[in-house]
């Protein structure tokens, strides 16, 4: 495909990726869905959140997971940067800290996809048993 | 921090604290040789004089969750080792615009970074607010704009796999002819 270098480009192809606006546009219900924030204050910015960030957003859309990605101000977690809070529906939301590529792919295929805890989660008051 | 670009992400993360509905930021490296002016400004709800001169302080926060406020600080911190400077303008009820500029050339300047990313991120943070950039050097300038991209892909939202690869392609491109050392 040509490259995509200006507004006119982008209608070009819009047609492609409008199903992936509409399945957003769901959020007006929000609740039906997995809601991810992730924190992105100085602390979150400093330690790699906006990468975190990236990632959860392509890699959930990818994996066929509907979710919504926002970001979020500072959890008081600063040590434990970067955090992230997924609230899948119905449940508490649950807070996991250090979440790099690595955990966040493993908080995707565990927590998200089968509700199984992982560790990191703030505050620090579970582990699992092996 | 490590890029230019987070410290630009962090800054309008302020502007959206302030209830801002437009920030714009803009990447000047056209007016004064051999500097990068880099300028962020909102139509957030404003500081006063005495809070303007606050914020400079790391001690200083308006939130609870913890004391610390480092934003400011630390691009300030980076935009003065780099034989820059630095200023905040803010009225109470107008907005504010922080001005950063860092000498080009200084091995304390940091590098751009992934602005296309930044970008990205602070267009799907709300659907409310308009994000702005210009980036403007010698031989020319790029202006991207949420409302004009919105208005041609008849949406209300910025977000989605597809747009937003189509987008990061459409800002590296137009910000590489600009600079190539940006991307």
């Amino acid at each position: 495909m040509e490259k995509v270098k200006s507004l006119a480009d982008l209608k070009k192809i819009s047609e492609s990726f409008k199903k992936g606006i509409d399945l957003r546009e769901k959020s007006s219900h929000p609740d039906d869905i997995v809601q991810v924030k992730v924190a992105m204050a100085t602390c979150g910015i400093a330690s790699g959140a906006k990468e975190t960030m990236e990632y959860l957003s392509s890699e959930l859309e990818k994996r066929g997971i509907e979710a919504i990605v926002t970001q979020t101000g500072c959890m008081g977690y600063c040590y434990a940067e970067p955090t992230i809070e997924v609230t899948l529906p119905g449940q508490n939301p649950v807070v996991y800290g250090e979440v790099d590529i690595r955990k966040a792919d493993e908080i995707i295929e565990k927590y998200i996809k089968t509700g199984e805890l992982v560790n990191g989660i703030i505050p620090q008051n579970y582990e699992t048993i092996d | 921090m490590k890029e230019l670009a987070l410290h630009i992400l962090d800054i309008c993360n302020n502007s959206v604290d302030a209830g801002a509905s437009w920030i714009e930021i803009t990447i000047d490296e056209a007016t004064k040789p051999d500097h990068i002016i880099i300028a962020i400004g909102d139509n957030g709800k404003g500081m006063d004089s005495e809070m303007s001169s606050r914020v400079e302080d790391p001690w200083f926060t308006t939130r609870t969750t913890r004391k610390q406020g480092l934003g400011i600080p630390l691009i300030k911190q980076q935009a003065i080792t780099s034989g820059g400077s630095f200023r905040i303008e803010s009225e109470p009820g107008e907005g504010t615009t922080v001005l950063a500029s860092f000498l080009k050339e200084s091995v304390d300047r940091q590098p751009m970074g992934d602005l296309a990313g930044v970008l990205l991120i602070l267009s799907g943070t709300s659907k409310e607010i308009r994000v702005v950039m210009n980036y403007l050097t010698e031989t020319g300038s790029w202006r991207f704009d949420t409302d004009e991209i919105k208005s041609v892909l008849e949406t209300e939202q910025i977000t989605g796999n597809g747009l937003t690869v189509a987008l990061r392609e459409m800002i590296e491109y137009n910000v590489g002819e600009l600079n190539p050392e940006a991307y």
